[in-house]
């Protein structure tokens, strides 16, 4: 397994993780508005703990987004500066793609539409399916809808996640059956989903000056 | 030593290398000016999505111009405030990121301090103590600073910061956006006789106002109309108010406090006006009269870079939180 460090701060949460030598270590903890305080600290104690130094890494990844603007570019900037310094690619994994995941490797739902609240009667909608290596791989791309631009043709054995089903549930109750209440990004999934794109090569893998945020709301100012 | 300077407070991205023997050895600038044009003024969240595209290849070319590794940094400074915290936000991730992998401290920079110590860049640079004069778009401030890292305001705007007033003034005369130096331009064709507008606050004190000139700008224009030339007139008028009260502070602050250096720094220390001005008040009170070169008046990161050094010189320690001030007094 590629030796790869993910960070997240998409969501309130705050998280970092590691792969080498085929396992996973991670740091997870709740804190809103505190991420510059915790995220720097979390990543030196878990590669200290691992006996790694950035220069042995593969590969630097994190949560591109959608999520909290500030959160996806603090990551971006985390990510960038890291990879920067260690000369490392970096792979931008969707926060909506880990949300998946979670559920995937949690659960075992292999079919999922992933709803985030974006706030403004909108949300951040991704399909997911699991592949036969048991990696949730998008099956249209993620963007930006208001929840009545949902479409549930041949979507009727997936499940929902994320935190807009809570937020729009009269709406979406009336199309599904079922959700699960997950909002919270973790790292983990995301270097699980990172070290799948790094085997494959994907053009996911970057420099560090193409590690940018993925924000899908593109309009965020009035004349 | 070396030093890698990143300034991302508002809606400039500066990067630049100093190095403590050889001086500055590069800077760069990237100006989001038409970003925010079409909404006449900063927009944050647009502010912050220029500076993390913008950052790192800024970081490239000063490296490469500079003929300097990574290896060869012995520090990277950064502007932690004041400023648009998501701005800060960037630069500050960045450079601690950088810090943490390269082992080398990432040292907070105030603003304000890095456009006070910009003289500094200068082949004859001023000594402390001395007074500094700081006019920028948020900022006016009369400052005595007695030695490195030792400030104290003497006196600040109680409203509307000079260059503000300059934009604000030149929103109502109908000058494109950022209306500060479009004014100054226009004001030189301005009829030095036609209008007189009044200064604030002369009789005491080392404190400023400008909101009453904008709004004496503005009934102007209403009374008598936007003729090109009544425009001239208006903002001829307006930036001898505006420039005589900063000289008319700068004087008092002298004479009060027997300086000897005055330190012009800021986006408005660029205004030919105000130089003129305060280049004849110098000679009459006997003061030298010190500023930046155009190009660091306004944000750079050169003077992030030259305060981050002076701050390592001095030791600062620092740690591994993302630190951000988007309200840092000095």
């Amino acid at each position: 397994m590629a030796k790869i460090l993910a960070i997240d701060t998409s969501t309130d949460a705050c998280s970092v993780a590691l792969s080498y030598d085929n396992s996973i270590c991670d740091r997870f903890m709740m804190a809103p508005s505190a991420h510059t305080k915790f995220i720097l600290p979390m990543i030196d104690e878990i590669l200290s703990e691992a006996d790694l130094d950035y220069k042995q890494l593969d590969a630097i990844a994190f949560g591109q987004g959608p999520g909290s603007f500030t959160g996806i570019r603090l990551a971006a900037s985390v990510a960038q500066g890291l990879a920067f310094s260690s000369k490392l690619p970096v792979i931008g994994i969707s926060t909506l793609r880990a949300l998946a995941q979670e559920v995937f490797v949690e659960l075992g739902l292999a079919q999922v539409l992933v709803a985030q609240d974006a706030r403004m009667q909108e949300v951040y909608w991704g399909e997911y399916r699991a592949d036969s290596f048991e990696i949730m791989q998008a099956i249209a791309p993620d963007r930006l809808i208001r929840p009545s631009e949902a479409n549930f043709d041949h979507r009727e054995d997936f499940v929902g996640i994320g935190s807009g089903f809570g937020v729009y549930q009269e709406f979406f109750a009336k199309n599904m059956v079922k959700f699960v209440a997950k909002q919270y990004v973790q790292a983990k999934y995301v270097v699980q989903l990172a070290a799948d794109d790094f085997f494959k090569g994907k053009e996911k893998v970057v420099v560090a000056e193409k590690a940018l945020p993925v924000y899908l709301r593109e309009k965020v100012a009035w004349v | 030593m070396i030093i890698l300077g990143i300034e991302t407070s508002c809606d400039e991205t500066g990067v630049a290398i100093y190095d403590t023997e050889r001086h500055l050895l590069a800077h760069k600038l990237h100006s989001q000016i038409k970003l925010h044009a079409e909404f006449g003024g900063v927009v944050p969240e647009l502010a912050s999505r220029d500076h993390v595209r913008k950052l790192l290849p800024l970081v490239k070319e000063v490296l490469l111009e500079a003929e300097i590794t990574l290896q060869d940094l012995d520090a990277i400074a950064y502007t932690a405030g004041p400023g648009l915290v998501g701005a800060l936000m960037v630069g500050a991730a960045f450079a601690k990121s950088m810090g943490l992998v390269l082992k080398i401290p990432a040292i907070p920079v105030h603003h304000m301090e890095a456009h006070l110590l910009a003289p500094f860049l200068e082949p004859s640079p001023p000594q402390f103590p001395f007074l500094a004069l700081l006019v920028s778009g948020g900022h006016t401030e009369l400052i005595e600073a007695s030695s490195f890292g030792e400030y104290k305001i003497l006196g600040e705007t109680l409203d509307d910061a000079v260059g503000e007033a300059f934009d604000k003034v030149a929103k109502i005369l109908g000058l494109p956006y950022p209306g500060g130096p479009v004014l100054a331009k226009l004001a030189e064709k301005g009829n030095k006789n036609r209008f007189i507008f009044p200064r604030a606050m002369l009789k005491r004190g080392l404190n400023f106002s400008f909101s009453g000139l904008k709004t004496c700008a503005l009934q102007h224009f209403k009374e008598f109309g936007n003729a090109e030339q009544t425009k001239a007139d208006i903002a001829f008028a307006f930036q001898e108010a505006a420039v005589d009260s900063l000289v008319i502070k700068c004087r008092r602050a002298i004479k009060e406090h027997n300086f000897t250096q005055l330190v012009v720094a800021g986006g408005v220390s660029a205004n030919t006006r105000l130089r003129e001005q305060l280049n004849i008040m110098g000679k009459e009170a006997g003061v030298v009269v010190y500023y930046p070169r155009l190009e660091f008046c306004t944000d750079n990161g050169a003077m992030i870079a030259y305060a981050g050094a002076r701050h390592f010189m001095a030791g600062k320690k620092t740690d591994m939180e993302i630190k951000v001030y988007p309200r840092w007094e000095m």
